[in-house]
Order: structure tokens, then sequence, then C-alpha cells
């Protein structure tokens, strides 16, 4: 058995208590290799056709990869897998923090979870065994007292928790799964999954020794990056600043989305610049052994629980921007209650957004809405609206549904201004500027995604880094524009994420731009597995990954009409400042999406085609 | 001449937010050594460049006096 792998997959049926421990093959390791794609083979091979992702068929898998808990900035992540409640199709969501590396120390490479438990439980696991404990006691709290009370209970508290608050115990659509409070498997719903099983938690301790082909080579690695923090002006930025950079940029194009995407510019944006939020309210944070340290933590105010974290550049974006709100405190305190009810607060505030601009123009009234004056800009309702919605109270409950169900139940010209893609709001980055993004949007099998590819900027100028030109893109491009070199953009760095998935590595300390490039994950790789791999191998198990996400989505009656984008941005240019006129051509979009499902091996509906799967060894596969 | 360099983003925790105003040679080679120098690190290729609020993609295009360069290190995600 390859090393820095545990061997170990545990299966748990919570509808009869079965717990089964497998140790796979070798060669379902090589094939696979682990986080998201193990996640999506699960997923295809185990979730029966066309069931609601509420029914207890539902599979959810927990997956790590081969370096997860090295001491290594940016191995701290696990995959969360299922079918999405948000969009139907396949959910896979990344989070990072301290709860992956224990369960790699724990003896587990993935959990397997399939059933209903008939009350609340939570799982427990150490060192190679697996419990079902009962969770009533803690059903319905917020997600720190449920931490407390599980440390306490099994006595240590060190403990990691993942877990859903009260939002995926009352079935919100994009309900997330909290460790640690504050690092989140954001997206696609995952949290919904695991509160349909009445699963509120599962605690993990791991004290087994994790074995590596060239522990010394490992130790270096880490050093190397570590020095790089300390070292190069761009991380020490990227570590003062973290993603709230991402607001300088954007500012300055007048790409910011401003009051659910009508406009990239609103007043008081220089607020909530990047050196405005350090200079008062938020400091660093990190995940396990990461140097780069690109969380935010909260200090300076005693308005939150600073345990729960900071806001970081999405929810700046979709609860600030995107609802008329550039307070950093009212931020600070919308991001909390994500936080403790675990909600994507990407979601909620794109769905807020929405409902504000139904609001001001008298779609939906003050009676609807149970009182609240949803203006932009209302911070106060915005908050009370978020505790609603993870109780699923009053109004709360519609907004619990998602942007897609509020507009169809809306109706008529509420329809023309609901962004989403398959269910999914987006976030906070503009196709407008981003012009591939147009594409990733539209086309990624788990909704609109804003980390499954490289953004326009990086090849916005000559000389284009080296990074990119191993990719084969070395030519400047106008950031704006959707041509067939953005096509290749796309698709070269969506195999690239689609690895960094897999491998459950954070795409904010291995990729194009950070302290570790690609050939530097392929060395930690052979050093932690003695594997023996290759770039062109690694690459091919990521495309083996997007295949099988499009082959799930297939067999769900996905086509090609669920890769498309909200008509606002086609049709209503942006208003104000240099962005002003800004929208995503009709036309370019659907000949680069035409052009995209060719070079990644799909038909005309977007679906795999059968000479892709077998290339890959997805022969397998029908749907 | 004089242009203007901003830095922004990750960039800004070195240089602040205020423009520089720096002296170059009318050509693009001048004012990327100018970049390097400011930025002073060997691995400097990841940055890009906006004139005037917008990209800068055309490099036959003038560069003038008081003209403004943005300069960021492009980040993917967030």
């Amino acid at each position: 058995m390859l090393k820095g792998y545990a061997g170990k997959i545990l299966r748990i049926n919570l509808s009869n208590n079965n717990i089964v421990i497998e140790e796979p093959k070798e060669s379902f390791y090589r094939k696979y290799l682990g986080g998201s794609c193990f996640g999506v083979y699960f997923a295809l091979t185990e979730i029966p056709k066309n069931i609601n992702p509420l029914n207890p068929e539902n599979v959810i898998t927990f997956a790590v990869g081969p370096i997860t808990g090295a001491p290594i900035s940016g191995a701290a992540r696990h995959s969360v897998t299922a079918k999405s409640p948000q969009t139907g199709g396949i959910g896979t969501s990344e989070a990072g923090g301290y709860w992956a590396p224990e369960l790699k120390k724990a003896g587990f490479d993935a959990i397997i979870i399939t059933g209903k438990a008939p009350k609340p439980v939570y799982l427990w696991i150490h060192n190679g065994q697996a419990e079902i404990r009962d969770a009533s006691h803690i059903w319905g709290t917020l997600t720190k007292e449920s931490e407390q009370a599980i440390r306490t209970e099994l006595g240590d508290k060190n403990i990691r928790v993942t877990q859903i608050g009260p939002a995926g115990e009352n079935l919100v659509k994009y309900a997330c799964i909290s460790n640690e409070l504050a690092h989140f498997n954001g997206r696609t719903g995952m949290g919904a999954v695991m509160g349909s099983k009445n699963l509120k938690a599962i605690a993990v301790r791991g004290t087994l020794p994790m074995e590596y082909e060239d522990p010394a080579y490992i130790k270096e690695f880490a050093k190397t990056g570590n020095e790089k923090v300390r070292t190069q002006v761009a991380y020490q930025g990227f570590k003062a600043l973290g993603t709230n950079v991402n607001i300088d940029e954007l500012y300055t194009l007048n790409c910011i989305p401003s009051k659910n995407w009508q406009s990239g510019i609103m007043d008081g944006v220089e607020n909530i610049l990047a050196a405005n939020w350090t200079d008062s309210y938020i400091k660093p944070g990190t995940c396990y052994a990461c140097a780069q340290s690109c969380k935010r933590n909260v200090h300076n105010t005693d308005c939150v629980d600073p345990d729960y974290g900071g806001p970081e550049y999405e929810t700046v974006g979709m609860c600030g921007t995107n609802l008329g709100i550039v307070d950093k405190l009212d931020i600070i305190k919308i991001n909390e209650v994500c936080s403790k009810y675990t909600m994507d607060s990407i979601s909620f505030g794109g769905t807020v957004g929405y409902a504000m601009e139904c609001y001001e123009k008298g779609l939906l009234s003050k009676e609807d809405t149970g009182g609240l004056e949803l203006n932009f800009g209302n911070a106060e309702a915005v908050i009370k609206l978020a505790e609603m919605t993870g109780r699923r109270e009053g109004f709360g409950d519609l907004i619990a549904e998602g942007t897609k169900i509020l507009s169809e139940k809306l109706g008529g010209p509420a329809l023309d201004f609901a962004v989403h893609v398959k269910g999914k709001e987006f976030p906070a980055h503009m196709p407008h500027n981003k012009a591939s993004l147009a594409l990733a949007y539209a086309t990624v099998a788990f909704g609109s995604d804003h980390v499954s590819s490289n953004f326009d900027g990086s090849i916005a100028s000559d000389p284009i880094p080296y990074q990119l030109q191993g990719f084969g893109l070395n030519k400047a491009q106008n950031p704006y524009e959707l041509n067939d070199e953005k096509v290749r953009l796309y698709w070269q760095t969506q195999r690239a994420f689609s690895l960094i998935d897999t491998v459950s590595v954070c795409c904010l300390t291995f990729g194009f731009w950070t302290i570790y490039d690609f050939s530097d994950l392929v060395n930690v790789i052979n050093a932690a597995t003695g594997m023996k791999t290759h770039l062109f191998e690694l690459i091919e198990i990521a495309e083996r990954r997007l295949i099988m996400m499009k082959a799930f989505n297939a067999r769900e009656g996905f086509t090609s009409k669920d890769d498309d984008l909200p008509k606002r941005l086609f049709d209503e240019p942006l208003k104000g400042g240099v962005s002003d006129g800004l929208t995503v051509n009709r036309a370019d979009f659907e000949r680069t999406k035409k052009l995209y499902y060719e070079i990644a091996g799909l038909d005309l509906e977007g679906n795999p085609t059968k000479a892709r799967m077998l290339e890959l060894g997805l022969d397998w596969i029908e749907y | 001449m004089f242009v203007t360099i901003k830095f922004l983003g990750v960039l800004s925790l070195k240089f602040g937010s205020t423009p520089i105003a720096v002296e170059i040679v009318p050509n693009y080679e001048s004012l990327h050594t100018k970049i390097k120098e400011l930025i002073g690190e060997k691995d400097t290729t990841r940055y890009v460049v906006l004139k005037n609020g917008k990209p800068l993609i055309d490099l036959s295009d003038v560069i003038r006096d008081g003209d403004t360069f943005f300069v960021f290190f492009p980040i993917s995600g967030g």
C-alpha cells in the first residue's frame, strides 16, 4: 500500500447502524487519488438515479488526499460530496481548518455515509474505530455550544468536530458544514444532506503515526513554503490582507458585484478596501500547519464572538456590496450569523440581494417579508433575516429555498433578474471583466464556482507567468474578451484546479501564483506516497473527476440548457464607472461554450462522450 | 518622462495606497524595469499592469507623460 494514505475507508449506514471498514486496493487509490475525486466516484456508483437529495439513499462522502495531514501549508483540506439539494446534480465542497488532518491520523482516508438515523446522532471516530452516538441533546444548538458539548462528553479538548448548525438541521438549501467554527464546506448544500440524515456532527481524534516515503523531503518542503511567506512581498501581503485584496482590484475596475449584480460600482467601497479591514477589525488566521494564513479573524470589537471567524472576500462581496452594505461591522455581524447557523454566505447574500431588488421594485411587500424593510443597505434587516433563514421562520423560510425557487414563486418579471446557475448563486467575481468565468459559471457541474479555474487577470499582460506558460498559455489577452484563447485558459486551468480538489490541497497555496506550483505538487505527492507519479498522470485523474461529475449530471437529466447564464448578464449593461455598459456577449458565450464542449470531450448537450470516458478508463460508466 | 504607479492588493502592503511618481524612458521595457526595481524581488513575473484603469494589452499604445499604471498581483480565488 502506498505511504501517506491511511489505507482504510469507513462506511456507515445510519439506518441500521452498520459500520464497515474497507481497505481498497492500491490500484483504486492510484486511479482516483482521493479528496473530491473519491467523493464523486462514490456518488456516481452508489447514489440511485433521480432520488431526492434529502432522501436517505443519498450518499455523502467525506474524503481527504494523499498528503493531508503532512505539516505543509495547504495540506489540511477535505472534500464533502453528495447529490446537491441546491442544484439536483453533483455537489462537492472543500474546507480547510483542522478536521481533515485529524481524520487521517485517526486512520481513515474517507467516510461514506448513507441512510438516516431514526433520531439525531453524531459520529465519534478515533484511532481506527467508529461509533454512532446520540445527539438529541445538541440538536438545535449553535455550533459553538455543540462543539463544546461533544468535547466535554468525550473528555478531550483536542477532538476536532465538523458539524451542522440549525440551518443544516432545518434543511436550508444552501446549508454548509463547519469545522472549528470558522472553516466551511461552504457550497452546494452539503449541510442540508447531513441534516436530512439526522447527522449533527462527526467528531474525530487521531494519534496514529503518519508514514511517508521521504519524511526529510516533506520537512524541507514545508520550510521552503514558510520561508516564501516570510520573505516575499506578495505572500506577506496576502497573509496580511487575505482574499480581501480582491476588493482593491475590483474597485479599480468598477467590477465588484453591487445590488444584485446591477452594477460593478457603488458609493462607499473605499471603506472596505483590503487595508481598511486590517487597520481596524481583522487580523490573519490560519489552518493546520499553514504559514500563508489567509483566513481572517476578528479583533478590536465585542459586537461578535471572534471564535466564529471574520469575513473573507466572498462574504464581503455577496453580503456586503451585493446588498448595498459597506460598513465593516455590519458585514462582520452578517458573517457571524452565517457561521453560527452554518449557511453558505455566498448563496445567502445572493438570495437576499435578489429579494431586495424584488422589494424595491414592489414585487415583494412589507407584508410578504413579515415587516422587514428589505431595501439595499439595510444591514439590520439582513442580520435579522439571516437568523430567520437559519431557523426557517417567517420570510426566512422562503429565503432558505434560494434565488431560483423564490424567483419561480414570484414569476413574471421577477424571473428576469434572478442570478444563479443550476440553482446556485454566483460568487463575487463578475464575468463582465473576467470573461472566462462566463464559461466556468455556466458549465461547472456543481454550479457557478470561482475556484474551478484561473481568473483572466492572470494572462492580462506580458510577460505571462511561467506557471501558466507551462500550461500552454503564452499570449496576453484582454480580460474582458471571451475568445477562443479564454476557452483554453478555462480548460487548462480547470483541470489543474480539479487536481487541487482531488489531492485536497488549498488553491491559495498550490497553484499558478502561490507559494507552491504544480511541479512542487508532484514532488511532494511522490515524497509522501512513493507512487512515482508525474503531472501527466495527475492531470488525467483530475480530468477523470470532471468527466465523472458531468456523467452524474447527465444521468440526472442535465443538458446544455442547464449550462447557461442569467438573462441579466447578457441583457443588462452594468451602470456607472469604468465598467459602464459591460455585458457578457451572448454570441461569444454560445460559440465558446460549444468549443469548450469539444475540447473537454463533451457532446452537444455537454455530456461526456464515450471516447473521452474510454480514454480516461471510465468506460464502465453508463448514463 | 514621469508616470504614476499605484500598487494594489497584496503589493499595497509594501507601498501603501499612495501613487508613486517615477521617471522612465517612454517604453514598456523601461516601465517593467522600474516596476521590478520597486518590487525588489528576483521572481517578479506575476504582476499585472493596468494603464489608466484598463488592462494593458496593446504594447504599441504610446506611453504619455502623466499616465497612471496600476500594478497588482493577480490572485485567483477568494
